[in-house]
């Protein structure tokens, strides 16, 4: 096995997927809500509770329940169990540390799954609700680097990966408008999706008339906060061929790849460009297609700019020209190449990745949970006006790029063509 | 005890390389940890040379000045300590120093053609209170400050200097 080998292409399926409902205040633990997605990504696959050897992992950033607790509240035993530490870039990391699990015959099937209080436990972007100054005293433990970028005023991913955009602004011209499209494309998907958050069309002119959070960063080019959990389950082909829907293949997977010293990224190389330099060559090679098959992306979207600066790094339009490329219609519902047809993090919900695989697994069987009267029968009417039809018409391959920061990425191939 | 914005600052006895840092910026110059072995200055501080994997670092004074490489406004802070102070510029200053120079041992390493010392800090005027955000752009030529923190230690702000800009100047949108 080398990198780019492609020897386990089409031979691994995401054969579930499920979620809990997406709020502000969801009331629960993880391990409630946690139990309760993968019950829904079990009973969506067909897989037995009781015979099948089952594998599990979640990731967590020391805000949630094991999956030692959730598996025995869903009344699964375990041939294998892991968990790991992260938030994004997770969730397509973990699908190949899956294949590896069952390629060592381990286990004949693995749930990823992320449950997280968002909102009203670990907020990623703000003090907790019990209005506790976070970062204070400037205090520092292992020998990190943090008190480099917290003691000048960096406490949220927004402040840390603010830098990087600023310098595609500044090199390469790129202007608050073109990002602003970011966010409506994301929302005319989220408008035509009955679970998404924030269900409202939003234009570039509300994207900059909200108020700044990082100058010159508005609100709405920040994700929304939720309480929510999210699995997928994994299993081969060939068993996945006897299950319930039609077969979604893993073709092929990248990383976590990093750049060089991802802890504090400034000082190699060009600041303004992603890990997904990097990863591109793996999971392209691996799933022996390039960035002109993909029918639809599921970019890493925190902010506006992490999804263009992470469809630039794979290719998909060249470097420094991402403002054109999610500006001309070519992201949107309707265009050449949507990204977040469910309205990704911006607008759907915020699970650290996971809504975005699961809405490429439901585009890839043609089972989207759209406004469309006859979805549940798979029939769409390709009305992309608000609070009507989501589903692409007959996609193939589908891409999701994750992103845990500026110098860290992965990245997921699924197709329905095996 | 070393105190920044009214907090303190505190840093594990067992914790060389980021005690060192703030202890080495007493004076009023800039100075950084330099690789015994290679040469290579590092920044942030850390306990291992990655161009040649090193554990001795010495600490040199550099020239303190540099170029605004980006910056942005922390219009909403978070911390408690930046909650009196809204607006202020929060910029990469990428040093006069070391610039373009190879990764690893041989420096030949790709990619090294954007390498350079990139510190984050704070634009801040002569009497180290933060500068007006309608005063700063990438280009911008600055010169280190140094900020007394207290119990000997300091802390490295930059402040905007006569210099001729390194290029166009360019200011994020809104100001």
């Amino acid at each position: 096995m080398t990198k780019g080998s492609g020897l386990l292409r089409n031979k691994y399926a995401i054969v579930g997927v499920g979620e809990t409902e997406f709020s502000r205040n969801s009331g629960r633990t993880t391990r409630a809500m946690g139990a309760e997605a993968i019950k829904h990504a079990i009973d969506d696959s067909g897989l037995d509770y009781d015979s099948t050897s089952w594998g599990i992992t979640c990731y967590a950033v020391g805000d949630a329940a094991s999956s030692e607790a959730i598996s025995s509240d869903v009344g699964i035993r375990l041939d294998y169990h892991a968990d790991t530490v992260g938030g994004g870039s997770s969730g397509e990391t973990l699908v190949s540390m899956a294949i590896g699990a069952m390629e060592a015959g381990t286990c004949d099937a693995f749930i990823i799954y992320r449950s997280m209080n968002g909102r009203t436990f670990r907020r990623m972007g703000a003090n907790p609700p019990s209005g506790t100054a976070r970062l204070a005293p400037w205090s520092v433990e292992h020998g990190l680097s943090g008190l480099y970028t917290s003691m000048y005023g960096i406490a949220s991913p927004l402040n840390s990966f603010a830098l990087s955009f600023v310098k595609h602004m500044q090199q390469y011209g790129t202007t608050s408008e073109q990002l602003a499209h970011v966010k409506m494309a994301h929302s005319w998907g989220a408008s035509n999706n009955p679970k998404a958050f924030y269900k409202e069309r939003v234009t570039v002119e509300d994207v900059l008339a909200s108020r700044y959070i990082a100058r010159p960063f508005h609100l709405l080019d920040c994700c929304v906060e939720t309480d929510n959990a999210v699995a997928l389950v994994v299993t081969d082909v060939a068993r996945a061929r006897d299950l319930k829907h039609a077969v979604v293949a893993i073709k092929g997977s990248g990383g976590r790849a990093s750049k060089w010293r991802p802890e504090y990224h400034f000082n190699d190389g060009p600041i303004n460009q992603v890990a997904g330099i990097y990863t591109k060559d793996a999971v392209f090679a691996n799933a022996g297609v390039g960035p002109e098959d993909i029918d639809a992306t599921g970019s890493y979207d925190a902010f506006t700019f992490t999804s263009l600066l992470q469809l630039e790094a794979y290719g998909f339009c060249p470097i420094g020209e991402g403002g054109n490329y999610v500006s001309d219609g070519t992201i949107f519902l309707g265009g050449r190449r949507p990204n977040n047809t469910s309205g990704g993090h911006l607008c759907e919900t915020y699970t650290h990745g996971i809504n975005m695989i699961i809405e490429n697994v439901r585009q890839l069987r043609g089972e989207v949970d759209d406004y469309c009267p006859n979805w549940q029968q798979g029939e769409h009417t390709y009305d992309y006006s608000a609070g009507h039809c989501r589903a692409l018409k007959n996609p193939v391959h589908t891409m999701n790029l994750g992103w845990a920061q500026p110098a860290t990425g992965s990245a997921l191939i699924l197709t329905n063509d095996i | 005890m070393a105190e920044w914005l009214g907090a303190s600052l505190i840093i594990p006895d067992n914790d060389a390389p980021n005690g060192n840092y703030f202890r080495a910026q007493s004076g009023s110059e800039l100075r950084l940890p330099k690789c015994t072995a290679c040469g290579m200055f590092q920044y942030p501080p850390r306990s291992m040379c990655p161009d040649c994997r090193n554990q001795e670092f010495r600490y040199e004074a550099v020239s303190g000045r540099g170029t605004i490489h980006s910056y942005f406004i922390l219009s909403q802070p978070i911390q408690a300590a930046f909650l009196p102070h809204p607006e202020t510029p929060v910029a990469l200053i990428e040093l006069d120093e070391q610039r373009g120079v190879g990764l690893g041992g041989d420096r030949t390493r790709q990619p090294n053609e954007f390498r350079a010392l990139r510190l984050v800090g704070n634009i801040v005027k002569a009497d180290g209170s933060f500068e007006d955000p309608a005063n700063v752009a990438v280009n911008k030529r600055v010169q280190v400050k140094i900020i007394d923190l207290g119990d000997g230690m300091g802390l490295p702000q930059w402040v905007l200097s006569d210099e001729p800009p390194a290029g166009p100047l360019w200011q994020v949108p809104g100001g």
